[in-house]
Protein backbone atom coordinates (compact mmCIF):
# COMPACT_ATOMS: atom_id res chain seq x y z
CA UNK A 1 0.00 0.00 0.00
CA UNK A 2 2.82 2.30 0.98
CA UNK A 3 4.62 1.41 -2.27
CA UNK A 4 1.48 2.15 -4.30
CA UNK A 5 1.07 5.51 -2.56
CA UNK A 6 4.72 6.36 -3.25
CA UNK A 7 4.34 5.54 -6.95
CA UNK A 8 1.19 7.69 -7.10
CA UNK A 9 2.97 10.59 -5.40
CA UNK A 10 5.96 10.16 -7.74
CA UNK A 11 3.64 10.25 -10.77
CA UNK A 12 1.95 13.42 -9.48
CA UNK A 13 5.31 15.09 -8.85
CA UNK A 14 6.50 14.08 -12.34
CA UNK A 15 3.44 15.82 -13.83
CA UNK A 16 4.21 18.96 -11.82
CA UNK A 17 7.86 18.90 -12.90
CA UNK A 18 6.77 18.29 -16.50
CA UNK A 19 4.66 21.44 -16.37
CA UNK A 20 7.61 23.28 -14.87
CA UNK A 21 9.82 22.11 -17.76
CA UNK A 22 7.19 23.38 -20.21
CA UNK A 23 7.20 26.79 -18.50
CA UNK A 24 11.00 26.90 -18.37
CA UNK A 25 11.30 26.03 -22.06
CA UNK A 26 8.98 28.89 -23.01
CA UNK A 27 10.08 31.77 -20.76
CA UNK A 28 13.30 33.72 -20.32
CA UNK A 29 14.57 32.88 -16.99
CA UNK A 30 14.34 31.94 -13.43
CA UNK A 31 12.36 34.42 -11.34
CA UNK A 32 15.01 34.11 -8.72
CA UNK A 33 18.25 35.88 -9.41
CA UNK A 34 20.06 32.66 -10.25
CA UNK A 35 19.72 30.78 -13.51
CA UNK A 36 20.97 27.18 -13.32
CA UNK A 37 22.61 25.67 -16.39
CA UNK A 38 19.96 24.47 -18.82
CA UNK A 39 20.10 20.83 -19.99
CA UNK A 40 20.28 20.37 -23.77
CA UNK A 41 17.10 18.33 -24.10
CA UNK A 42 14.91 21.06 -22.57
CA UNK A 43 14.13 22.20 -26.12
CA UNK A 44 11.75 19.25 -26.60
CA UNK A 45 9.33 21.08 -24.28
CA UNK A 46 9.46 24.23 -26.39
CA UNK A 47 6.15 25.16 -28.03
CA UNK A 48 6.26 24.80 -31.80
CA UNK A 49 5.01 27.91 -33.66
CA UNK B 1 18.63 23.00 -2.84
CA UNK B 2 20.74 21.13 -5.38
CA UNK B 3 21.03 18.11 -3.06
CA UNK B 4 17.28 18.19 -2.46
CA UNK B 5 16.62 18.26 -6.23
CA UNK B 6 19.01 15.32 -6.76
CA UNK B 7 17.31 13.39 -3.96
CA UNK B 8 13.86 14.03 -5.48
CA UNK B 9 15.01 12.76 -8.89
CA UNK B 10 16.56 9.61 -7.39
CA UNK B 11 13.25 8.95 -5.62
CA UNK B 12 11.34 9.42 -8.89
CA UNK B 13 13.65 7.00 -10.71
CA UNK B 14 13.30 4.45 -7.87
CA UNK B 15 9.51 4.69 -8.18
CA UNK B 16 9.72 4.27 -11.97
CA UNK B 17 8.03 7.64 -12.61
CA UNK B 18 10.89 8.73 -14.91
CA UNK B 19 13.77 7.01 -16.70
CA UNK B 20 17.44 7.54 -15.86
CA UNK B 21 17.89 9.26 -19.23
CA UNK B 22 15.44 12.00 -18.18
CA UNK B 23 17.11 12.33 -14.77
CA UNK B 24 19.15 15.42 -15.69
CA UNK B 25 16.09 17.14 -17.16
CA UNK B 26 13.89 16.49 -14.13
CA UNK B 27 16.70 17.45 -11.77
CA UNK B 28 16.80 20.81 -13.55
CA UNK B 29 12.98 21.01 -13.19
CA UNK B 30 13.08 20.18 -9.47
CA UNK B 31 15.91 22.65 -8.85
CA UNK B 32 14.14 25.36 -10.87
CA UNK B 33 10.89 24.70 -9.00
CA UNK B 34 12.63 25.11 -5.65
CA UNK B 35 14.26 28.30 -6.92
CA UNK B 36 10.86 29.53 -8.18
CA UNK B 37 9.14 28.88 -4.85
CA UNK B 38 11.94 30.47 -2.83
CA UNK B 39 10.89 34.13 -3.34
CA UNK B 40 7.28 33.28 -2.45
CA UNK B 41 8.50 31.43 0.65
CA UNK B 42 10.80 34.31 1.60
CA UNK B 43 7.98 36.82 1.02
CA UNK B 44 5.67 34.75 3.23
CA UNK B 45 8.23 34.52 6.02
CA UNK B 46 9.13 38.22 5.87
CA UNK B 47 5.42 39.09 5.59
CA UNK B 48 4.68 37.08 8.73
CA UNK B 49 7.58 38.72 10.58
CA UNK B 50 6.48 42.27 9.72
CA UNK B 51 2.85 41.28 10.26
CA UNK B 52 1.60 41.98 6.76
CA UNK B 53 1.27 38.82 4.65
CA UNK B 54 -1.15 40.18 1.99
CA UNK B 55 0.98 43.18 1.11
CA UNK B 56 4.15 41.09 0.93
CA UNK B 57 2.45 38.71 -1.53
CA UNK B 58 1.23 41.75 -3.55
CA UNK B 59 4.82 42.99 -3.65
CA UNK B 60 6.40 39.72 -4.79
CA UNK B 61 3.79 38.69 -7.39
CA UNK B 62 4.44 41.47 -9.98
CA UNK B 63 8.16 40.86 -9.55
CA UNK B 64 7.77 37.11 -10.11
CA UNK B 65 5.58 37.51 -13.19
CA UNK B 66 7.67 40.21 -14.91
CA UNK B 67 10.99 38.63 -14.10
CA UNK B 68 10.02 35.48 -15.96
CA UNK B 69 10.06 37.46 -19.20
CA UNK B 70 12.29 40.44 -18.49
CA UNK B 71 15.29 38.72 -16.94
CA UNK B 72 17.86 40.82 -15.11
CA UNK B 73 20.83 40.41 -12.83
CA UNK B 74 21.88 36.80 -12.18
CA UNK B 75 24.01 35.67 -9.26
CA UNK B 76 26.59 33.04 -10.17
CA UNK B 77 25.86 30.82 -7.17
CA UNK B 78 22.56 29.87 -5.55
CA UNK B 79 23.80 30.82 -2.07
CA UNK B 80 24.82 34.32 -3.20
CA UNK B 81 21.42 34.59 -4.80
CA UNK B 82 19.61 33.47 -1.65
CA UNK B 83 21.48 35.91 0.60
CA UNK B 84 21.10 38.85 -1.81
CA UNK B 85 17.43 38.08 -2.37
CA UNK B 86 16.68 37.90 1.36
CA UNK B 87 18.38 41.25 1.89
CA UNK B 88 16.72 42.87 -1.11
CA UNK B 89 13.25 41.58 -0.24
CA UNK B 90 13.57 42.67 3.39
CA UNK B 91 14.64 46.20 2.35
CA UNK B 92 11.82 46.45 -0.21
CA UNK B 93 9.18 45.23 2.26
CA UNK B 94 10.33 47.66 4.92
CA UNK B 95 10.45 50.54 2.42
CA UNK B 96 7.00 49.70 1.03
CA UNK B 97 5.56 49.53 4.56
CA UNK B 98 6.93 52.96 5.46
CA UNK B 99 6.14 55.03 2.38
CA UNK B 100 2.83 56.47 1.22
CA UNK B 101 1.87 56.76 -2.42
CA UNK B 102 3.22 59.99 -3.84
CA UNK B 103 3.50 61.34 -7.36
CA UNK B 104 7.26 60.61 -7.27
CA UNK B 105 6.57 56.91 -6.71
CA UNK B 106 4.22 56.97 -9.68
CA UNK B 107 6.88 58.63 -11.86
CA UNK B 108 9.51 56.08 -10.77
CA UNK B 109 7.07 53.23 -11.51
CA UNK B 110 6.43 54.67 -15.01
CA UNK B 111 10.20 54.98 -15.57
CA UNK B 112 10.57 51.38 -14.40
CA UNK B 113 8.03 50.29 -17.03
CA UNK B 114 9.95 52.19 -19.75
CA UNK B 115 13.17 50.58 -18.54
CA UNK B 116 11.59 47.13 -18.67
CA UNK B 117 10.24 47.74 -22.18
CA UNK B 118 13.59 49.08 -23.40
CA UNK B 119 15.99 46.64 -21.76
CA UNK B 120 14.07 43.34 -21.68
CA UNK B 121 14.93 40.58 -21.98
CA UNK B 122 18.23 40.33 -20.13
CA UNK B 123 19.37 36.75 -20.53
CA UNK B 124 21.79 34.71 -18.47
CA UNK B 125 25.06 33.16 -19.70
CA UNK B 126 23.58 29.81 -18.63
CA UNK B 127 20.68 30.36 -20.97
CA UNK B 128 21.24 32.50 -24.03
CA UNK B 129 18.21 33.49 -26.11
CA UNK B 130 17.74 33.41 -29.86
CA UNK B 131 16.89 36.73 -31.60
CA UNK B 132 13.28 35.66 -32.26
CA UNK B 133 12.89 34.62 -28.60
CA UNK B 134 14.27 38.02 -27.48
CA UNK B 135 11.70 39.80 -29.63
CA UNK B 136 8.86 37.67 -28.25
CA UNK B 137 9.89 38.08 -24.62
CA UNK B 138 10.43 41.81 -25.05
CA UNK B 139 6.82 42.18 -26.15
CA UNK B 140 5.54 39.96 -23.33
CA UNK B 141 7.59 41.78 -20.69
CA UNK B 142 6.32 45.12 -21.96
CA UNK B 143 2.69 44.01 -21.94
CA UNK B 144 2.95 42.54 -18.46
CA UNK B 145 4.68 45.66 -17.12
CA UNK B 146 1.95 47.90 -18.60
CA UNK B 147 -0.72 45.57 -17.24
CA UNK B 148 0.74 45.76 -13.75
CA UNK B 149 0.98 49.56 -14.00
CA UNK B 150 -2.70 49.57 -14.92
CA UNK B 151 -3.52 47.39 -11.92
CA UNK B 152 -1.60 49.74 -9.62
CA UNK B 153 -3.63 52.67 -11.01
CA UNK B 154 -6.83 50.68 -10.44
CA UNK B 155 -5.85 49.89 -6.85
CA UNK B 156 -5.23 53.60 -6.24
CA UNK B 157 -8.62 54.52 -7.67
CA UNK B 158 -10.26 51.91 -5.43
CA UNK B 159 -8.50 53.43 -2.41
CA UNK B 160 -6.16 50.50 -1.77
CA UNK B 161 -3.13 52.76 -1.43
CA UNK B 162 -1.03 50.31 0.59
CA UNK B 163 -1.48 47.53 -1.99
CA UNK B 164 -0.71 49.99 -4.80
CA UNK B 165 2.55 51.02 -3.08
CA UNK B 166 3.61 47.40 -2.65
CA UNK B 167 2.76 46.57 -6.26
CA UNK B 168 4.76 49.60 -7.44
CA UNK B 169 7.77 48.56 -5.33
CA UNK B 170 7.62 45.06 -6.83
CA UNK B 171 7.60 46.57 -10.34
CA UNK B 172 10.49 48.90 -9.49
CA UNK B 173 12.44 45.97 -8.00
CA UNK B 174 12.14 44.01 -11.27
CA UNK B 175 13.38 47.00 -13.27
CA UNK B 176 16.07 47.76 -10.70
CA UNK B 177 17.60 44.31 -11.13
CA UNK B 178 18.14 45.06 -14.82
CA UNK B 179 20.20 48.16 -14.02
CA UNK B 180 23.49 46.33 -13.15
CA UNK B 181 23.29 44.42 -16.44
CA UNK B 182 22.56 47.56 -18.45
CA UNK B 183 25.45 49.40 -16.78
CA UNK B 184 27.75 46.43 -17.42
CA UNK B 185 26.73 46.43 -21.09
CA UNK B 186 27.29 50.20 -21.41
CA UNK B 187 30.69 49.85 -19.69
CA UNK B 188 31.69 47.06 -22.11
CA UNK B 189 30.71 49.23 -25.09
CA UNK B 190 32.62 52.19 -23.61
CA UNK B 191 35.80 50.17 -22.97
CA UNK B 192 35.50 48.67 -26.45
CA UNK B 193 35.31 52.15 -27.98
CA UNK B 194 38.24 53.36 -25.85
CA UNK B 195 40.38 50.43 -27.02
CA UNK B 196 39.54 51.24 -30.65
CA UNK B 197 40.39 54.90 -30.08
CA UNK B 198 43.75 54.14 -28.40
CA UNK B 199 44.66 51.65 -31.16
CA UNK B 200 44.01 54.30 -33.82
CA UNK B 201 46.06 56.84 -31.86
Amino acid sequence: MNNKLQKLAAKALTDVLGTKLHVEANTVSSIFIHQPKVPENLSRFKEKK
Amino acid sequence: MRYLATGIVKWLIRNEAITEEDGELYEYAAYSLLITLAPLFLATVIGCIIGSLTTSIVLILPFMVIRKFSGGFYAKHAWTCLCCSCGLLAVCFLAASEIRFHVWLGIIAICAVFCLIACSPVDSENRRLQPEEKKEYKQKAGRIALGILGMIALLLMLGAEELAVHGAVGLIMAAGLQVPCVLQHVFQIFTGQMKKYTKKG
